[in-house]
């Protein structure tokens, strides 16, 4: 808690508003005003066998461990759906090297030409690079706990969802011409 | 769909609606991302964007600006290597140079290049036209007519007429045709003997493609 004061004062928040999310955060006023103290006032050599201090360090030095568990769990849930991201984010470099790697393997194939006839594949890791630095963003910021994180979290899910399901679309009917094309043959 | 697609989107409808639920529980006053946080996001940031970039910068490069090998083949052959300065129309070199390692007028290797319409337009459906150079040294002596009959297995022998190419005067010049691929054959004046063959082009375009070599 004392560091979480620390924190808030040195972001030139007010006690009165630090006093208030404690509160609503599950600490008691005494604990609260006590804390204040211990900072405002010059650093005291404490008894080890004191209960209050040893109390403070079983609550934890901010009150995250009053965060509800949901809060951890969406965390790790962005966490879990940003490392889902990362095969996506190199799956059309992947692509790009396979496809090199076949064109090599003809008698005097140019490097990368199957590129001009699929430019477009640049476009399907563009989902993948930017849900997974983003989501991670969500996962390391909702942990705080605050409406503004959560918010961002929303936004940032919206987000990821809107590009995938637009390049989904776009690289399918980019894709769907040329396979018919090529099935003609 | 892949199952990584199918586990993703698992994930985003159940972490929407939990989003949504927990809400209320988003109590806490805001705190700013520490210093090292912030850094560890860019640095992955960086990471993913400069691997992706680098592949694809790279990549349209190359596909745009192919490199034909021509240099690297010319050294590699002790004659030289003729290539064409005039293309049909729509048709672009489709093949690096290269050395095919099957027998050839004699010769146990060749200089092979192709030519065809773009990929791209292939890949809108249009049909190949492709055309393929070969060409190795023989020696002064070496007789198209009768190698090309030679080679020649079928019962019908294929029409083989002499052609006259001012881009090599005085030179034997054959065209053949009513086989699979309408060919013109010439020999240059170093040696060198070249095929150039297509199941599809013009025999005017052939010749064209013929007294442009250099």
């Amino acid at each position: 808690m004392i560091d979480y004061i620390k924190h808030q004062l040195e972001l030139n928040q007010s006690s009165e508003v630090i006093k208030t999310n404690l509160i609503r955060a599950g600490w008691k006023h005494a604990d609260i005003e006590e804390a204040f103290k211990q900072i405002t006032s010059p650093p005291t050599i404490q008894n080890p066998t004191d209960d209050r201090s040893t109390d403070y360090k079983q609550v934890g030095n901010e009150p995250s461990l009053n965060k509800p568990k949901s809060v951890n769990v969406l965390s790790n849930l962005f966490l879990v759906l940003a490392l889902l991201n990362i095969p996506g984010a190199f799956t059309g470099s992947a692509m790009v090297l396979i496809l090199n790697h076949t064109m090599k393997s003809i008698p005097g194939g140019l490097e990368f030409s199957a590129l001009k006839a699929m430019p477009f594949v640049g476009l399907i890791s563009v989902p993948g690079m930017i849900a997974f630095p983003l989501l991670l963003l969500a996962a390391l910021k909702i942990r705080s706990g605050s409406l503004s994180a959560w918010r961002l979290s929303l936004f940032i899910l919206v987000m990821v969802i809107v590009v995938n399901i637009a390049t989904g679309f776009l690289t399918r009917s980019l894709v769907n011409p040329i396979y018919q094309a090529t099935t003609t043959f | 769909m892949s199952l990584t697609q199918i586990i993703t989107f698992i994930f985003w409808i159940a972490l929407f609606i939990f989003l949504f639920v927990s809400k209320k529980n988003f109590t806490l006053p805001d705190t700013k991302l520490s210093k090292k946080t912030v850094i560890f996001l860019v640095l992955v940031s960086i990471f993913v964007l400069g691997i992706n970039i680098s592949i694809f910068g790279v990549a349209y490069f190359k596909a745009y600006h192919p490199n034909y090998e021509y240099d690297k083949i010319s050294q590699q052959t002790s004659y030289h290597v003729y290539q064409p300065s005039y293309l049909p129309p729509g048709i672009e070199q489709a093949s690096k140079f290269y050395v095919e390692k099957k027998e050839f007028a004699g010769n146990k290797s060749s200089v092979r290049s192709a030519y065809d319409i773009p990929i791209s337009s292939i890949a809108k459906g249009l049909k190949p036209i492709i055309t393929v150079i070969t060409q190795t040294q023989v020696d002064s002596s070496f007789d198209i007519k009768n190698y090309v009959l030679s080679t020649y297995k079928g019962d019908n022998p294929p029409n083989i007429q002499p052609i006259t190419l001012p881009n090599f005067p005085n030179r034997q010049a054959y065209l053949q045709t009513g086989g699979f691929a309408k060919t013109v054959y010439v020999i240059a004046t170093d040696n060198v003997f070249i095929s150039i063959a297509s199941p599809k082009e013009t025999e005017e375009n052939l010749q064209k493609i013929a007294n442009s070599l250099r």
